[in-house]
């Protein structure tokens, strides 16, 4: 694969078959947990974990698994990751576990399962299996990252608040302040805050996107 | 294609990878256990720390006491109290109490009171309230509950504890009346439980 046919399909993959923005897969931990930059760095790399593991696992196990029971072992790879991030979140980040809770499995179930297309992993090798994985893990984060972190600035004038969660080392007052104070635009911590963004991310997402892309596979 | 030699591939397979997700989930708990505890565990001193009066040296957390209160849930709720001592001499306690349900859930508050009853410091353990007007009870987001220490059951007055749009004393977080009231409804109500139970923990265990 040429650089520029490797960038376009970066692009793809990142804005254009974005599965967040084209399929609006995981609308709901979208909305509960993209209220804080630091959720959504921390959500992007859990989910990579998960991606990349079941992607390996599946591509690697793909002579062995006959076609009818790839889909349920599938689940059955992803719902291992997810258990597992989500005891390790327990252990070493509690903070962190309980503002995330439920959402990482969640957005692992509805959003992984149905963007890393199947038959991908299934037909080839890990190596190229674990870039398919890696291309989803990244469209996520390109879209979680920066809306939380646009949610972030208008509710509270701060990026990177409750940093030491995820990274203990700062101190816990840890923030970059935009502006004096803590106050904002309140609902954008909300849910309605988040449908209106969304919103708004989605009327530029379909107009610099001509026509809807015909193959909808990522 | 002859399906009969591969009717029972696929219930293997499924059975395989069941036993290796189990197996792996049990190996990773198995690992993480004892760290997760003692996670849980730094969290509650950390939370103890900040509501209890200082100047403890007891083992606050050994000494914690579980008990029921017909006024607690009817009593099918347990409840924790953790003494905090100087030298064998109760200097204070601590109570992780759920309060009744604020906008969206009950909030989880821990309470540090001093020895004679007066409310030191209080930390909001677990909340759901909306962001940005509930949630501001949280010590992180304003400092709406340091208006409570110093406070005990008889100041204010009984019929004076509770916020102000029930004709009460306390300012309610603007935006959040209902938070408010389940947070002061619960304070005064943590210190009564305190002072109700506060024979039960006077002496050191034996």
């Amino acid at each position: 694969m040429s650089t520029s046919v490797s960038c376009l399909h970066g692009c793809n993959v990142l804005w254009r078959h974005n599965p967040l923005l084209v399929r609006l897969l995981g609308l709901c931990p979208l909305l509960a947990v993209s209220t804080r930059l630091i959720d959504g760095i921390a959500l992007s790399i859990l989910l990579a974990a998960v991606g990349l593991w079941t992607a390996a696992l599946v591509s690697g196990t793909r002579r062995l698994i006959p076609p009818e029971a790839r889909a349920i072992c599938r689940a059955l790879f992803l719902a291992t990751g997810a258990g597992i991030v989500t005891v390790l979140l327990k252990t070493f980040r509690l903070d962190l576990a309980a503002q995330l809770g439920i959402y990482v499995p969640v957005m692992a179930g509805c959003c992984l399962l149905v963007a890393q297309s199947a038959e991908f992993s299934g037909r080839h090798p890990p190596a190229l299996s674990l870039r398919s994985g890696a291309g989803v893990a990244a469209a996520m984060a390109a879209f979680l990252i920066p809306f939380s972190a646009a949610r972030e600035v208008l509710a509270y004038g701060t990026l990177l608040r409750d940093a030491d969660q995820l990274v203990p080392a700062l101190p816990p007052e840890f923030a970059l302040r935009l502006w004096p104070g803590d106050q904002g635009l309140a609902v954008a911590a909300l849910p309605p805050g988040a449908l209106l963004l969304l919103g708004l991310v989605l009327a530029i997402h379909r107009r610099l996107t001509p026509a809807p892309p015909a193959d909808r596979r990522v | 294609m002859n399906a009969r030699p591969r009717s029972w591939r696929a219930p293997l397979a499924v059975l395989i990878v069941s036993l290796f997700s189990g197996a792996v989930l049990k190996v990773v708990d198995g690992y993480t256990a004892a760290r997760a505890g003692m996670a849980a565990e730094q969290h509650l001193l950390r939370d103890l720390r900040q509501v209890l009066p200082p100047g403890y040296d007891n083992d606050v957390l050994k000494e914690a006491v579980q008990f029921t209160d017909p006024d607690y849930f009817g009593g099918r709720e347990k409840l924790a109290i953790y003494p905090a001592r100087r030298a064998g001499v109760l200097i204070g306690a601590a109570l992780a109490i759920t309060s009744a349900p604020g906008y969206n859930a009950p909030l989880r508050l821990m309470i540090g009171v001093e020895a004679e009853g007066r409310l030191h410091a209080v930390r909001v353990l677990e909340q759901h309230e909306t962001a940005g007007l509930g949630a501001n009870v949280d010590p992180r987001h304003s400092d709406w509950l340091a208006r409570f220490s110093g406070r005990s059951l008889s100041d204010p007055p009984p019929e004076r504890w509770s916020v102000r749009p029930d004709g009460g004393e306390f300012d309610a977080l603007s935006g959040a009346t209902i938070t408010s009231r389940a947070v002061t409804n619960a304070l005064h109500q943590g210190l009564a439980l305190y002072a109700a139970h506060r024979d039960e923990i006077a002496s050191p265990p034996r």
